[in-house]
């Protein structure tokens, strides 16, 4: 009786793991550096909650009223931000995990910026070959790592006047930065 | 005649009642009669009236309902309330990682 059901569980499980079409890439794969990340931020919100928070947004707030134009085309949001508070924390290969995930046909790589003064890495993909469209963001410095995932028609004029736009309290993602790279800042 | 006769005479004759007689009549009639504890305590045993059933059953169903109504809706506020929070901060982190990036190119190139 097992063996009779062994090979249709099997292929369940294999067709389970496999991303179905229009999907991004599993971002959860990083969750498990927040055990040795200081500050983790994790933002999981698609479906109905994405909905939900769509909701909740006022339109007579200017900066809230554009948050929710922006998101109206879109099928889900993933933010998986970790700082570290010593060099090196994570892998190259965690980094690569992921990259390896954005690959044509559905993902191209749209820009790409490597610093050897501070370490830090930055790519930005877009999901061309889908109806629906998708970016994603992976920035690597050596005491922090952000990964964002994009679902849907999203306009990137929109988002990156948003950027650092938004009445909230600035998260404090500077800390980590090299002295080199603050420097650079200034 | 004799005294004793005059006397059942005024005793026995009609005598017209005072001028509040009627109104004593009314204000009586008006009044609950006293209720002895005896009465009291078999009233309780009474079956209730309909009404009062009715609406029993009625305050019983609506109170726990609207209770339970108004934690559900509060659950989805504060759900929602969260999910918002989460939206604009996921937002702020995309939007100013894409813009870095893009001003990173910029200096880049203008170098």
């Amino acid at each position: 009786m097992i063996n009779k059901w062994c090979p249709v569980v099997l292929l369940a499980t294999v067709l389970g793991a496999i991303p179905a079409a229009g999907q991004g890439f599993d971002i959860k794969r990083l969750d498990w550096l927040s055990q040795s990340a200081t500050n983790t931020v994790d933002v999981t919100l698609d479906g109905a909650l994405l909905q939900l928070a769509a909701k909740f947004l006022s339109a007579d707030e200017p900066d809230e009223a554009k948050v929710k134009k922006l998101v109206t085309g879109l099928k889900g949001i993933y933010v998986r931000s970790f700082e570290f508070d010593k060099d090196n924390a994570y892998s190259e290969s965690d980094v690569a995990g992921v990259r390896n995930l954005l690959r044509a046909p559905d993902w191209s790589r749209l820009a790409g910026i490597h610093s050897k003064r501070d370490g830090e890495n930055a790519e930005i993909f877009l999901r061309t070959n889908h109806e629906n469209g998708g970016l994603a963001i992976i920035v690597a410095n050596p005491r922090q790592l952000t990964v964002v995932q994009i679902l849907g028609k999203i306009n990137l004029d929109e988002l990156t006047e948003l950027g650092g736009n938004l009445g909230i309290p600035k998260l404090d993602l500077e800390k980590s930065k090299t002295p080199a790279a603050k420097k650079e800042h200034e | 005649m004799s005294r004793l006769e005059d006397e059942l005479k005024s005793a026995l004759g009609r005598k017209e009642p005072g001028g509040d007689f009627v109104a004593q009549v009314m204000r009586r009639a008006g009044q609950p009669a006293p209720r002895r504890w005896s009465d009291e305590l078999r009233m309780l045993f009474r079956p209730p009236r309909l009404q009062w059933v009715v609406a029993t059953l009625v305050v019983g169903l609506i109170v726990p309902f609207g209770a339970l109504e108004y934690r559900r809706e509060r659950e989805v506020r504060l759900q929602g309330q969260m999910a918002k929070e989460q939206l604009i901060l996921a937002v702020r982190i995309a939007g100013s990682e894409l813009r870095n990036v893009q001003q990173k190119i910029h200096r880049m190139e203008t170098q």
